[in-house]
């Protein structure tokens, strides 16, 4: 099965600089793995509430961590979700979520094995 | 130089931490996930440069800047494009779109660099002076002989008496190392010395004959500090 994660993107920002990779990924995947559980909540919890003005603005948030682990066919989904919440075309949004969340859990499970790797 | 990171995501503060660590120049005084927060640390606290994102609920980057009232030098990231222009208007010395790689950040802190040396006032003295760079010279002027100074695109005029003095620097630079008692911005462009002014008319000043704008923005700012009886 191929990855969800790609690092290709994060090492392309210290690209020139290679000697710090280790260091850099270290601290961005355990970032990631500190920071995405707590922001899945927040949108499950806004969902819930019905508050489609934070959907939108936590799904943004997410969208730029998804992107910092190269998780390109997770943005993708997530871009639907701040789209539907904007709009409020809300039919889909709940299993777009749900989407994002099985994706992610498999995200947290790859990075702990590259930060094991890294270590 | 001291710096502020803020910005709501925490990789996307991450990796701008991890530039400024990589930069000997600067050094991190501390960084917000809360721009609210950032806010207040910001209005009783002097910093050089601001790393600051514009995507933020509650106070989003532009407000948080337009409501400062001593702005430092600031660099705006953000993941679109299009707040380049909101980056003209509110003086900012660059702007980087996400992802920020740290080559991109290298030469936006250079640029700040060279805006930051142009400038600079004696350490310990009464601020009655400044030096600028000019020509390769450091030039001396007066405070007290500054009529008007104008921003024309990335470049600062100071017109005293006899000269017009151009550096290459932004108007919020300079306005930090002037007295704040002595000077008032009066639009985005202009920064006047109060006891230089010899008549308001409407939304224009009037110094050596020379007619200067002020814009709505600035007007109770002026007002305040005029001695106006």
């Amino acid at each position: 099965m191929n990855s969800i994660i790609d690092l290709d993107y994060l090492e392309s920002l210290i690209e020139g600089y290679e000697e710090d990779r280790a260091e850099f990924l270290e601290m961005m995947i355990e970032t990631f793995l500190e920071e995405m559980p707590k922001e899945l909540k927040n949108l499950e919890l806004h969902y819930k509430n019905g508050d489609w003005d934070s959907v939108q603005k936590n799904a943004h948030k997410i969208k730029s961590m998804i992107a910092s682990m190269g998780m390109k066919e997770t943005l993708e989904i997530i871009n639907k979700i701040e789209l539907c919440a904007e709009t409020e075309e809300l039919d889909l949004i709940k299993e777009m979520i749900l989407e994002v969340k099985i994706r992610c859990e498999i995200a947290f499970e790859e990075s702990n094995q590259i930060l094991k790797e890294l270590k | 130089m001291k710096c502020v990171v803020v910005d709501d995501e925490k990789m996307s503060r991450q990796v701008i931490k991890h530039c400024i660590e990589k930069t000997e120049s600067l050094s991190l005084v501390k960084e917000f996930g809360n721009s609210v927060e950032a806010f207040e640390f910001l209005n009783g606290n002097e910093i050089d440069l601001l790393f600051l994102d514009v995507e933020m609920p509650d106070l989003n980057g532009i407000e948080l800047l337009q409501n400062l009232e001593n702005k430092p030098l600031v660099i705006l990231i953000t993941s679109k494009e299009e707040f380049a222009l909101d980056a003209y208007r509110n003086d900012v010395v660059d702007y980087l779109v996400k992802p920020v790689t740290l080559p991109r950040f290298l030469k936006a802190v250079v640029k700040t660099q060279r805006l930051f040396h142009n400038v600079e006032t004696i350490e310990d003295s009464s601020k009655d002076f400044i030096f600028i760079r000019e020509n390769q010279k450091l030039v001396k002027i007066y405070v007290t002989d500054i009529y008007w100074i104008e921003s024309l695109g990335d470049y600062v005029v100071i017109h005293t008496e006899s000269k017009k003095h151009t550096i290459y620097t932004t108007l919020t630079n300079i306005l930090s190392k002037l007295p704040k008692d002595q000077f008032v911005r009066v639009h985005r462009s202009f920064i006047v010395r109060i006891d230089k002014i010899s008549l308001i008319e409407g939304n224009s000043i009037i110094i050596k004959k020379e007619l200067i704008p002020i814009s709505k923005s600035y007007k109770n700012i002026l007002i305040e500090k005029l001695n106006l009886i």
